[in-house]
């Protein structure tokens, strides 16, 4: 019965694995390798171009790049700090303790993972800067105060800001450290004697020490490289991070690639050794506290206690979720913004004209188009690159795990750098397939862990049994390997779906006109178009992204989002 | 005549480890074999070279006369075209698939049409007992259901050959033997050629009708369950089957008439004695030194100045463990320690001087340069 059977095409495993390979190395490595070429270059006016380290000797140590240098250091440590002290607090809280009402503030404490914020940045400037925003109002009324207590323009703003944003990522550490230690490190120290809290400082805290550095990691790494807050925060007011200083000089009257490139560099390598410290150094030291099934750890009863933890989660869910999007909501429903919501000046025109006026019309579909193409390639390429890495046999596997993972490292608009620099002659630029490639380069690593997750918990017997069964590598595929990895690609899916739909730093770096998308028109209109209208468009991508967190916890659960 | 199974000279290194080491055998049509030996011995490596899962670095493996892989002449055939069902230790029974579906996937894959498939299914499901199971998710079977879809799955296709990787290793004792009875029930009812790999010598002597005792990647012997536990090849089988008193000891004569050995046995502390062998292992002359194999079954225990039998040794009880079917002795005979498994009737404790009657026959001499260590 089987010898009559017609050959499979003997290349489809080589073609397609070996094909993604190359792929993704020469999406990331060519920014990469043009990204340094270019910072090693000095052109002057009238000269021609020549090697030379002076982007870096002269230019990168000026005082006014060393004064950003300093801001993306204090801002990001700042950020840091106090994204620990919530996220690890909240875990807690949620993990460990008798707190009221944990199960349902859980999902909630996430939002702020899947906005922008860029956008956050923008409703907190409503809510607290001074003369407009609306708590300086309250507050100046409650306490009968003559100037304005609050303002986020200045390196506290940016503090407070990106930790609100990035709470999430310590706390999805925190708290799946907690979840999955075993009850039986818990229950011995009661056993031996240790009263619950101190339970809690002698054993919970430290097996929770790595778990809380790599998120410390992430969070210092994240707002290093986050260029939308110290965009609305800082720029306007001449405090300058790294990330702003690289896109000034991509743009306006200073244009210099060179130096540019030079900076996004040292960024690179600011934020690379990090990441590496964290896989060499941190990841290793992680305890595998794997536990058995159905297990309960014993809760700390807070007593009244529990109030002020309630508080706490409350207060946070205030700042990061509910007065952000309470201040864009009600300044995008008003017909002027002044400081003040007037009940009585009430206006949907500002969303009829985002939808009428075409910059805004065009970067809602630019947008979707982009999410779901980008989405869709991403995370074709992730399964071939995965499977290639975790199933495959040939040479370059382990070189591959690399290359697909190192774009995490860079911050967006560095690699949106590279990219502009590689492809700028190229006759993709000025088309949408410019921001396609950037949106993939950057975030292969995403869809690649969602697949690769998945894939280690798979035994590779079920993909060999296939085979033995008689089944092609190609239908093994398509009626093994993929319906069992369809939870992991769905959320991946959403997931990058969702990013691409608020990526800002590099599609403002790649765009032409006639290629804005939501984040670019939000800028555009904060630039040109004033308060109101801002808020309605930016109320937009929040809307299209609250649905797909809808979306994300219908259809993948919320045990998929630990990225 | 020539075996429908051939595995010639095959290797394969996983980096610097050598995992299988030039390895040769072969299987009768409609037999079974077994590859018996201690984890990480390159047991799983090389079925998996016969199943196509492995690219060996060496050697060829030939099924019913066509070779599926062959080192030298670059030649590969993918598993799927092989017709070789497989059963994997963890069971890798299709988690999104009901038990049907599982089951009916290689006819599927073969494009066969649905209405035999479907008869096929329900006569294969009714083999392996599971047809109430039909319509269940698979994984959500018991171990032993889920090793019977497997096997189930593994037949379906009429393979050529049926490989079985420790089928049997995460189920629980009362259940592995039952299963065991059914696979040898199935393979002979069937009459379909098979490899079975596993590391237990009990399962290796029920199922097997060869069996192959494997160590650091290479093939320490090769028999059937008989002569690998009476007759075994050297040090590494006379432990790994069964339990084994081997004592060294050097050859002073053979007996010209009737074939059998006077051996000198070393004691501790320099000390002798001699013992008498039966039957001769091959080719063994005066002043070879060998190993003498006693099974601890085969030695009686009786009263201490009772020596009147053959090879009559003396000791004291170290040890005496009630057993149930037997009491186990561990005796100390001027400072060699030696193991009798006796009827519990004889009740010696600790401390007790005791006399050990080894009969010729149940000495086994094996020359130590063909020790496998
Ligand atoms: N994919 C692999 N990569 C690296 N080493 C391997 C791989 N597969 C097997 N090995 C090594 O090859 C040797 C033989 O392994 P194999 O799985 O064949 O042993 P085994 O006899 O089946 O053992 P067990 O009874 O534990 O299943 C072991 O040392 C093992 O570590
Ligand atoms: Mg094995």
């Amino acid at each position: 019965m089987f010898r009559g059977r017609a050959a499979t095409w003997p290349g489809a495993e080589p073609v397609l694995t070996v094909g993604a390979g190359l792929l993704v190395a020469a999406l990331v490595l060519l920014p990469v390798g043009m990204l340094l070429y270019t910072s090693l270059r000095v052109e002057e006016f009238g000269e021609a171009a020549y090697f030379s380290l002076k982007n870096y000797t002269e230019f990168v140590v000026s005082p006014r790049i060393l004064r950003s240098i300093g801001n993306t250091l204090i801002v990001s440590t700042g950020a840091t700090l106090l994204a620990g002290f919530f996220g690890i607090g909240l875990a807690w809280s949620h993990a460990r303790t008798n707190t009221p009402g944990r199960r349902i503030l859980e999902p909630f404490t996430l939002v702020p993972f899947f906005l922008s914020p860029y956008v956050g940045a923008i409703a907190w400037s409503y809510l607290a800067a001074p003369r407009v925003g609306m708590l300086n109002g309250w507050l100046r009324w409650l306490f009968g105060l003559e100037t304005d207590p609050l303002s986020v323009y200045n390196r506290w703003g940016i503090i407070w800001v990106l930790a609100l944003f990035f709470t999430p990522v310590m706390y999805l550490f925190v708290i799946g450290s907690l979840r999955r230690m075993d009850p039986a490190l818990e229950e011995s120290a009661r056993t031996s004697g240790s009263s619950i809290l101190q339970t809690t400082r002698r054993v919970t805290l430290p097996l929770v020490t790595p778990a809380i550095l790599s998120g410390a990691i992430l969070v210092f790494v994240s707002s290093a490289g986050e260029f939308g807050v110290p965009l609305a925060l800082g720029s306007p007011f001449k405090i300058e991070t790294m990330t702003t200083q690289i896109y000034n000089l991509t743009s306006g009257s200073a244009i210099d690639y060179n130096a540019s490139a030079a900076l996004s560099t040292v960024l690179a390598a600011l934020t690379l050794t990090f990441i590496y410290i964290h896989r060499r150094v941190v990841l290793p030291r992680g305890y595998t506290t794997i536990t058995g099934r159905g297990y309960r750890p014993s809760l700390v009863a807070l007593g009244r206690w529990r109030y002020v933890a309630l508080s706490f989660n409350i207060a946070y869910l205030l700042m990061a979720v509910i007065l952000p999007l309470l201040a864009l909501f009600l300044v995008s429903i008003s017909i002027r913004w002044e400081g003040r919501f007037d009940p009585r000046a009430l206006t949907l025109a500002n969303y009829a004209y985002v939808f009428t006026y075409p910059l805004s019309a065009r970067a809602v579909w630019n947008s979707l188009k982009l999410a779901i193409a980008g989405a869709t390639i991403c995370m074709t390429l992730a399964i071939l690159v995965g499977y290639t890495i975790h199933r495959g046999r040939g040479r370059g596997r382990a070189a591959l795990d690399v290359l697909s993972s190192v774009p995490v490292g860079f911050p967006g608009i560095v690699l949106a750098m590279g990219i502009l620099i590689t492809y700028i002659r190229s006759p993709l630029y000025s088309t949408l397939w410019i921001l396609l490639i950037g949106y993939i380069t950057r975030y292969i690593p995403y869809g690649q862990r969602m697949v690769s997750s998945v894939l280690l918990a798979l035994s590779p017997e079920l993909d060999q049994s296939s085979r033995t069964s008689g089944a092609s590598w190609i239908t093994t595929l398509r009626r093994i390997t993929l319906p069992l990895l369809k939870p992991g690609i769905v959320a991946g899916w959403l997931l990058l779906f969702m990013i691409f739909l608020r990526e800002f730093p590099i599609s403002v770096l790649l765009y032409k006109g006639g290629l804005e998308v939501l984040s670019v028109a939000v800028w555009y209109f904060v630039e040109h178009e004033g308060a109101v209208r801002t808020a309605a468009v930016a109320m937009v991508q929040v809307g299209l992204l609250l649905g797909a967190i809808f979306l994300f916890r219908r259809l993948a659960g919320a045990d998929e989002l630990a990225v | 005549m020539t075996d429908y199974l051939v595995v010639d000279g095959l290797r394969k290194a996983f980096g610097r480890e050598t995992a299988v080491d030039g390895i040769s055998f072969g299987v009768e049509k409609g037999k079974i074999l077994t590859l018996l030996g201690p984890s990480g011995c390159g047991k799983t490596t090389t079925l998996r070279c016969i199943a196509g899962l492995e690219h060996p670095d060496a050697g060829a493996i030939v099924i019913d006369g066509e070779t599926m892989t062959s080192a030298r002449e670059r030649l590969f055939v993918p598993p799927e075209r092989r017709s070789v069902g497989l059963v994997f230790q963890s069971y890798a029974v299709w988690p999104h698939m009901t038990v049907a579906q599982n089951v009916s996937y290689p006819l599927e894959v073969r494009k066969w049409p649905r209405v035999e498939v479907a008869a096929r299914v329900e006569r294969v499901l009714e083999m392996v007992g599971l047809s109430r199971y039909r319509d269940q998710y698979a994984t959500k079977l018991s171990g032993g259901q889920q090793q019977r879809v497997a096997l189930a799955r593994a037949l379906i296709f009429n393979p050529r050959l049926l490989l079985f990787d420790e089928p049997l290793s995460n189920l629980d004792a009362k259940l592995r033997e039952q299963l065991r009875m059914e696979i040898v029930h199935l393979q002979r009812e069937v009459g379909i050629t098979s490899v079975y790999v596993t590391h237990d010598q009990a399962e290796a002597m029920v199922i097997s009708d060869r069996i192959i005792v494997m160590n650091r990647g290479r093939i320490e012997q090769e028999g059937d369950a008989r002569t690998i536990y009476t007759h075994p090849a050297n040090r590494f089988v006379a432990q790994f089957i069964g339990q084994a008193n081997l004592i060294s000891g050097q050859v002073m004569e053979v007996d010209g008439l009737d074939g059998s050995l006077r051996v000198d046995v070393a004691l501790g502390a320099g000390g002798r004695a001699p013992l008498r062998a039966l039957p001769p292992g091959a080719g063994l002359q005066r002043g070879m030194r060998v190993l003498i194999l006693i099974r601890p079954e085969d030695i009686e225990v009786g009263p201490a100045g009772a020596t009147s039998r053959d090879n009559g040794l003396e000791g004291t009880v170290v040890s005496a463990v009630y057993m149930g079917q037997y009491l186990d002795y561990q005796v100390d005979v001027a400072g060699v320690r030696i193991r009798a498994q006796a009827k519990p009737g004889a009740p010696y404790r600790g401390g007790d001087r005791v006399a050990l009657g080894v009969p010729p026959a149940a000495c086994f001499c094996i020359p130590e340069e063909s020790d496998g260590q």
